[in-house]
């Protein structure tokens, strides 16, 4: 185990912050340039749009994908007919290929798609989904949300079941509301759950890139053009793969962050 | 030196396939020799025969014959997808693995052969050099040395719908910029998108800004290369001459973000008029829908000169070849006249080769072949395809609105400027 972790982890992360110190070619000839990628990057605002884009995708993704999943999870654990079934229908777009959903979304939100065929029944729209800037993170966000909330959707749903069904029983014997036996019984029970969903679903947020690819390439005007999306752009499409790496290493950086910060915080409350 | 990168070139390869994140596809097949006595020739191609059924059949028999006649070489032809061209083809690279052979564009072979990892390959058509269209070889040669094999040689022209201009009270098919321009009010009073212009960002700028740019007289590159030259006058004019057009309806609601495809476009469901850069499957398409005989197909459209994006297909040897012989041997054969007949037969394409007369030529194809004189490889340089990116986004800012001509070329430019000055 310890073997293949550093072989898939630790040797190409390493390889990945060696390779930002130098100007690497597909040629596989390099040069040690120092921090002179770093510097570029931050005079670069390609990378200040790339990092702004990923931060504003991210607060609009984890909470979407968050409530999302506890949502769903909570209509599960109420239903009592056909769980399996339902169960497995909601997590059927988890096992979708990426690609597929993006591409079905492309053609939802399209000039002439779904939501646009609707809306002119209504008299109502066009809406340009992927063509305004203020709407293209919330439309691929929702995307990515639609796809990803199952595997948390499963997770919180464990620990909704891990709750022991006396205490509830015991709130409502109280006269406790609906309200008040989620606000005060199966939320602070299900923090430890809810915050790993966190902890994982701010890691996918961070790494959003298929999405991206199949739906905008970037754009409109690199309305979506993110951190991950930067450095494929640098490294298969620029050539500069020290460059891409010195980005892969700011986002590297970010996650590590943000990872420690909700650690810090679930350790707390498991304590 | 030499022997102190060797292992820090292999943990930066490492590094580069998974810090980057992105799946590593079409790896598989080797080109070196795979046990027995044959050398493995491993060719990349790409569905330049449009009918998958006629595809198979056509490479099936060329693998065949091939064999026969040279029985020490094993040739393997991997058909690839056109998505991710680029991607995959820089992976193989890197990784020193997949194909000997490759079919790629000129814009495409500079970086790679100034990253040296390319072979030249003058001596495979030293003997029949002049045989072949001289822009085809010209196009494809890097620093004095031909990098590709011209196996084909494409062409677009300007395809449109007769019966929405008839519609529209508009008897002569618009042949310049200014007619385009000036036909563009009367189709939006039909609700008709004069040009179906694809400005979404992953559709190469070849086949939308750029052909209006070059009749402009435009060049994307200064002279010496070290630096841009789209946002002077004739930039500014062509991005203008759009925002014009799509001011007074000429273009589709969608035209920042829509794609070229003519399957569920807006040219096939009647709702735009003519697209300036098609090639001739495009054309064949667009008459499955609205009818052959609705379709025209026109020259090149007429700034201060008419210019059809046209580039010939280059057979191009990686570097890391293991069996470069026996791929020198299949890149002779591919292009040989015969071979190279059948394939724009089959393609719709047209041969690279001046000695070569094409089989059953469609009248479609016939139109298309009287725009091979006006055809431009694009500007070729190291950079090109990067640069592209980054005007590929301005001008997408520019079509929403949000730039105006002028600062969308200059912003463009300074990025492209400052990209070049890198020499990454």
């Amino acid at each position: 185990m310890l073997v293949l972790f550093l072989i898939f982890r630790i040797f190409p992360s390493l390889g990945a912050a060696g390779m930002s110190l130098t100007n690497w070619n597909i040629g596989g000839e390099w040069e040690f340039t120092g921090l002179d990628n770093y510097a570029r990057m931050l005079d670069d605002p390609t990378f200040w749009i790339s990092l702004k884009t990923t931060l504003v995708y991210v607060a609009v993704y984890v909470p979407m994908t968050v409530l999302f999943s506890l949502g769903t999870a909570l209509l599960l654990n109420a239903v009592v007919t056909m769980r399996g079934l339902w169960r497995g229908m909601l997590f059927l777009p988890y096992v979708t290929s990426f690609v597929l959903a993006g591409v079905i979304w492309r053609w939802i939100y399209e000039y002439n798609g779904l939501i646009n065929g609707l809306l002119a029944k209504l008299d109502l729209g066009p809406v340009m989904f992927l063509e305004r800037s203020e709407l293209v993170l919330p439309a691929l966000a929702l995307v990515s949300a639609w796809k990803g909330f199952g595997y948390s959707m499963l997770i919180l749903l464990a620990g909704l079941k891990a709750i022991p069904g006396s205490y509830l029983e015991a709130a409502r014997v109280d006269g406790a509301s609906a309200w008040q036996r989620f606000r005060s019984i199966v939320l602070p029970l299900l923090k430890p759950a809810l915050f790993f969903v966190l902890v994982i679903e701010t890691i996918s947020g961070f790494q959003v890139f298929d999405t991206i690819y199949v739906m905008t390439g970037g754009g409109p005007a690199r309305a979506s053009y993110t951190l991950i999306y930067a450095i494929y752009d640098k490294g298969f499409r620029g050539f500069e793969f020290g460059y891409a790496a010195a980005f892969g290493m700011v986002l590297f950086a970010i996650i590590l962050i943000v990872s420690l910060i909700q650690r810090r915080l679930l350790g707390r409350e498991n304590t | 030196m030499k022997e102190r990168m060797a292992p820090m070139r292999k943990l930066a390869a490492a590094g580069l396939a998974a810090a980057l994140g992105i799946v590593l596809a079409g790896c598989g097949s080797g080109g070196s020799g795979s046990g027995s006595d044959k050398s493995t020739v491993t060719l990349w191609m790409y569905p330049v025969i449009g009918d998958q059924a006629k595809s198979q059949a056509f490479w099936a028999k060329v693998e065949k014959d091939f064999e026969a006649k040279n029985t020490s070489v094993d040739l393997k032809i991997d058909m690839q997808p056109w998505e991710g061209r680029q991607e995959k083809v820089t992976t193989a690279l890197a990784a020193k693995k997949g194909f000997d052979l490759v079919v790629l564009g000129p814009d495409q072979i500079p970086q790679y052969a100034q990253q040296g990892t390319l072979e030249p390959v003058d001596d495979i058509i030293a003997a029949e050099k002049a045989s072949y269209l001289p822009n085809s070889l010209a196009a494809l040669t890097v620093d004095g040395k031909l990098y590709g094999v011209p196996v084909y040689q494409t062409i677009t022209a300007p395809i449109y719908n007769k019966k929405l201009f008839a519609d529209a009270g508009v008897t002569e098919i618009p042949d310049t910029l200014a007619e385009l321009k000036e036909a563009a009010p009367k189709l939006a009073a039909n609700k008709v998108a004069v040009l179906d212009y694809p400005g979404k960002p992953e559709v190469s700028l070849n086949q939308s800004f750029y052909p209006i740019f070059w009749a402009n007289g435009g060049s994307i590159f200064a002279a010496d290369g070290k630096t841009v030259a789209f946002n002077g006058p004739e930039g500014v004019e062509s991005l203008q001459f759009l925002l014009d057009l799509k001011a007074a309806g000429g273009l589709p609601e969608n035209t920042a973000s829509k794609g070229n495809d003519i399957e569920g476009g807006a040219l096939a469901g009647g709702q735009s008029a003519m697209y300036h850069a098609a090639t001739a499957l495009q054309a064949v398409q667009l008459g499955k829908v609205i009818g052959d005989e609705n379709v025209g197909i026109g020259l090149p459209l007429e700034g201060r000169k008419r210019v059809a994006f046209g580039i010939p297909g280059g057979l191009v040897m990686a570097k890391h070849s293991e069996n470069k012989e026996a791929a020198k041997k299949f890149a002779a054969y591919l292009s040989s006249p015969a071979v190279a007949a059948d394939l724009a037969k089959e393609s719709g394409f047209f041969s690279a080769r001046t000695d070569v007369t094409i089989p059953g030529q469609t009248p479609a194809a016939a139109e298309f072949a009287k725009s091979l004189e006006f055809a431009f490889p694009g500007d070729t340089h190291p950079k090109a395809r990067q640069v592209m990116g980054i005007v590929a986004a301005h001008l997408q800012a520019a079509l929403l609105g949000k730039e105006d001509a002028k600062t969308a070329l200059d912003g463009a430019a300074q990025e492209a400027n400052t990209l070049l000055a890198s020499g990454g």
